[in-house]
């Protein structure tokens, strides 16, 4: 008997011991919303060595301001930390700074703190320093006037100055990995490496009735399919960034909406035409171009989250010009390829790396199809840190890459990517160097657009890449967050958006 | 037994250094370049040498290797290139979650195999024994990522009974120690049946048996404690592979280990992480496999290191 109890009292003890354990998970208060989003967060500095990934972008949205914003819409840039701007000449940029506007640690936002947020981007020598290297002074005339001198005139410092992250005053010159102070919405909280990031709602936000929330927690979840059943069961809010088949099995769940937006990526596969090689003969490159059924790769691989490129930009990048569809026709490209002189095909290889939705799938459609014209594709998957040295040393055939984002300009694609100088593939075109460097240097936007637009047309003409599709961008969310609006490029901004209770 | 302590610390030192160098060669000759993933696909020419440079890639591989051992003698192993931390912090930080994982896995298997290998040994060759066997069988040849999908599946996604990712509450280490666990169970359970079987035809117990002690001490007293021996070996070997499966699932269940912390270091070719983290598991693996050989002592008198 005594025995019995003895053990009854045991079992209780320990059923008491695991439900508090159980319980003891850190409590979700009222008006949270958490995030998984597709990138591992590794710093929180916005111009540190992770400054151009972007989960850095968008957890920077939310922490930080920026002195203007483009309008993906209209194509106008919007005053943010900077009310009015003006170049009275081709290398001089005024702003005029708002006021009233506090840091999250409670000092004031002036002229300072812009200056030392361009000297900390270029002085840290992280992948965002090249954009802002034509800039050879920051000058603060009184406490809301900056005035930004650059060594030649600078088309793009309008498009680069909405990626800059406003740091205050006297940041030091080192990376800051996991303390931010910005003037966003949202004040930093806390940072569990490969866990969490939270972020606390900044009640003294400048912009009225921002933010909605009161927390907003950016999770990890490495694996694609554990971000969708966290969506299912309620751990997470919202999962940015699933592939096809989990968006079409969500959908058929109430309690979730799937919301898709654009972006400003395409994803291309781009050509090395090495001398002697049958890829550097301008009519086998645009054999291939024929050869790739791109309407049935985004009709069934990429289903839902994939529109057939039109141009080497995505159609909401600045200056997108729409070019003449390459027809998918076998017979076309054979013949085209007999005439080149490869009757009987040649032997190729590309590589890719799985950073991309979809992009095994891809490879292998792409390899199929070129099957049929006699081209005899090497098909090779590889780790991204080996893809990536591979890519830089031009040791590739064709690759399958993504390319664009960032600031939404051309020159971030067109100039940084195919200009002679940038070696990222063998293509060159005198005509493209000329018309890249020009537009960089102009101010005028409807100027710099009319060169994108020739050069746009010389990639496309001279196949540097065949250009697949815009990447669109899936946003599944539980239907308790309201207010969200898929945004129109991939960095999205949820400091609008509610939760009901 | 110092003497013996002592000759077994020196050798565990070797194998420390050994390790070190091997590590230190290995991430070195794998394609890949730390400053090209560090920069992405931004990286220019110049860029691509200032980082290099920065992080004392530019200099000739002996004097690189000569700086490490110096720098980690001194307890210093370098700093993370992506995650702006030192190296060794970075890996001490991620040990509980870790150990909690590791630790729960080996409580929850010691304790399912002794039960089960005990069922099967008392009923041997019944069908409870050969189900028991089957299921041994399925369970080491479960791949254990595999298994861990599916166990989502089931009791997070279909049934909501637990969590699916994270290391927040109690309920969140269980689908991960019960899909690390499988695979030990599997193997343990029949050494444990076969240790039974073999000690339970011996003659000491035949004894006991004869002096009319209960069956119950006579399992206690008499059977485990002399089958011990293998069990223990099984288990210090096994500690290895349990550390090889940690660094798969961390991953699977979005668990904030060693593991994950090796994988991501080693796929952003991360140098000073892949070395401290490297090093920390052999290390624990050298002390276990110690821990190990003074149990033998431990558990059978006879076993002296003079």
């Amino acid at each position: 008997m005594q025995r019995q109890r003895v053990t009854v009292s045991l079992v209780i003890a320990i059923l008491t011991v695991v439900v508090t354990v159980g319980q003891a998970g850190p409590a979700i208060p009222p008006g949270t919303v958490r995030v998984a989003y597709l990138q591992r967060i590794l710093s929180l500095d916005p111009h540190g060595s992770s400054g151009a990934a972007r989960i850095t972008w968008i957890v920077s949205r939310h922490l930080f301001n920026r002195l203007v914003a483009l309008d993906p819409e209209t194509k106008k840039f919007q005053p943010e930390l900077a009310l009015r701007w003006q170049n009275p000449t081709p290398t001089t940029w005024e702003f005029e700074l708002r006021r009233g506007v506090k840091f999250h640690d409670g000092t004031e936002f002036t002229s300072a703190a812009v200056k030392t947020s361009i000297e900390r981007v270029i002085g840290l020598r992280g992948p965002l320093a090249p954009l802002f290297a034509p800039v050879e002074s920051v000058e603060t005339p009184d406490p809301y006037r900056v005035v930004i001198k650059t060594r030649d005139p600078m088309g793009t410092l309008m498009s680069n100055l909405t990626i800059l992250s406003i740091v205050p005053a006297g940041t030091p010159m080192t990376e800051i990995v996991d303390r931010a102070i910005g003037t966003g919405p949202f004040k930093f909280a806390e940072f569990v490496r490969d866990t969490r990031v939270v972020l606390d709602a900044n009640p003294n936000y400048w912009r009225q009735g921002a933010p909605k929330l009161q927390r907003l927690i950016f999770v990890d979840i490495p694996e694609i399919s554990a971000r969708a059943t966290a969506l299912e069961t309620g751990e997470i809010d919202m999962a940015v960034g699933l592939p096809p088949e989990e968006i079409k099995r969500l959908r058929q769940n109430p309690a979730l909406k799937v919301d898709i937006g654009q972006t400003t990526l395409t994803r291309i596969m781009w050509i090395n035409p090495r001398p002697g090689s049958p890829l550097n003969n301008l009519q086998v490159r645009r054999a291939l171009s024929h050869a790739i059924n791109i309407n049935a790769i985004t009709a069934s691989l990429v289903a839902g989250i994939a529109t057939p490129a039109t141009s080497s930009i995505a159609t909401n990048v600045l200056c997108y010009a729409k070019m003449k569809p390459n027809a998918y026709s076998t017979t076309l490209a054979r013949k085209m390829l007999a005439e080149a002189g490869y009757p009987n095909g040649f032997d190729t290889s590309l590589k890719w790396t799985e950073s991309n939705p979809k992009e095994r799938e891809i490879a292998d459609a792409i390899t199929g199809q070129f099957a049929l014209l006699g081209v005899r594709v090497q098909n090779t998957q590889q780790a991204f840190a080996i893809w990536l040295d591979d890519l830089l040393k031009l040791n590739w055939d064709l690759e399958l890459v993504s390319t664009g984002g960032g600031t939404g300009d051309p020159d971030f694609t067109l100039r940084r990517l195919y200009h002679s100088r940038a070696k990222r593939t063998l293509y060159t075109s005198a005509e493209i160097d000329r018309l890249t460097d020009e537009a960089a240097a102009t101010i005028d936007l409807d100027k710099r657009c009319a060169l994108y637009r020739k050069a746009q047309e010389i990639l496309w003409d001279d196949v540097a890449a065949i250009y697949l599709f815009d990447q669109l961008e899936a946003y599944a969310y539980r239907t308790r967050i309201q207010g969200f609006k898929a945004p129109a490029t991939e960095i999205f901004d949820l400091s609008d958006v509610s939760v009901s209770p | 037994m110092g003497r013996y302590l002592l000759r077994r610390g020196l050798a565990a030192l070797l194998v420390i250094l050994g390790v070190i160098t091997i590590i230190f060669l290995v991430v070195r000759v794998i394609p890949g370049d730390p400053a090209s993933v560090l920069l992405g696909t931004f990286a220019t020419p110049e860029l691509l040498a200032e980082q290099r440079a920065k992080m004392g890639l530019d200099r000739p591989l002996v004097t690189q290797y000569g700086l490490f051992v110096r720098q980690a003698l001194l307890g210093d192993w370098g700093r993370s290139y992506h995650e702006g931390k030192d190296a060794f912090p970075l890996v001490v930080e991620r040990l509980p979650a870790t150990m909690e994982l590791a630790a729960a896995s080996i409580v929850l298997s010691t304790m399912l195999s002794f039960v089960l290998g005990s069922i099967a040994a008392r009923w041997v060759q019944s069908p409870v024994d050969q189900a028991i066997g089957t299921l041994s069988l399925i369970g080491q040849a479960i791949p254990n990522f595999w298994l861990g999908l599916v166990l989502i599946l089931i009791f997070a996604r279909r049934l909501h009974w637990l969590p699916s990712f994270g290391r927040d509450t109690f309920w969140h280490l269980v689908l991960p120690t019960v899909t690390l666990s499988v695979q030990f169970i599997g193997v343990m359970t029949r050494l444990i049946r076969a240790g039974i079987l073999e000690t339970m035809g011996q003659d000491f117990v035949r004894t006991a048996r004869a002096k009319g002690v209960a069956e119950a001490a006579v399992l206690a007293h008499h059977v485990y404690r002399n089958m011990m021996i293998p069990v223990i070996t099984m288990l210090g070997l096994q500690l290895g592979a349990l550390f090889g499966g940690v660094v798969v699932l961390e991953t699977v269940f979005a668990w904030p280990g060693l593991g994950r912390l090796i994988v991501t270091a080693i796929n952003n070719r991360d140098y000073p992480v892949v070395q401290a983290a490297v090093t920390f598991a052999a290390l624990a693996v050298v002390l276990l496999n110690v821990l190990v050989d003074v149990a033998y002592a431990y558990l059978d008198p006879r076993i002296r290191y003079a």
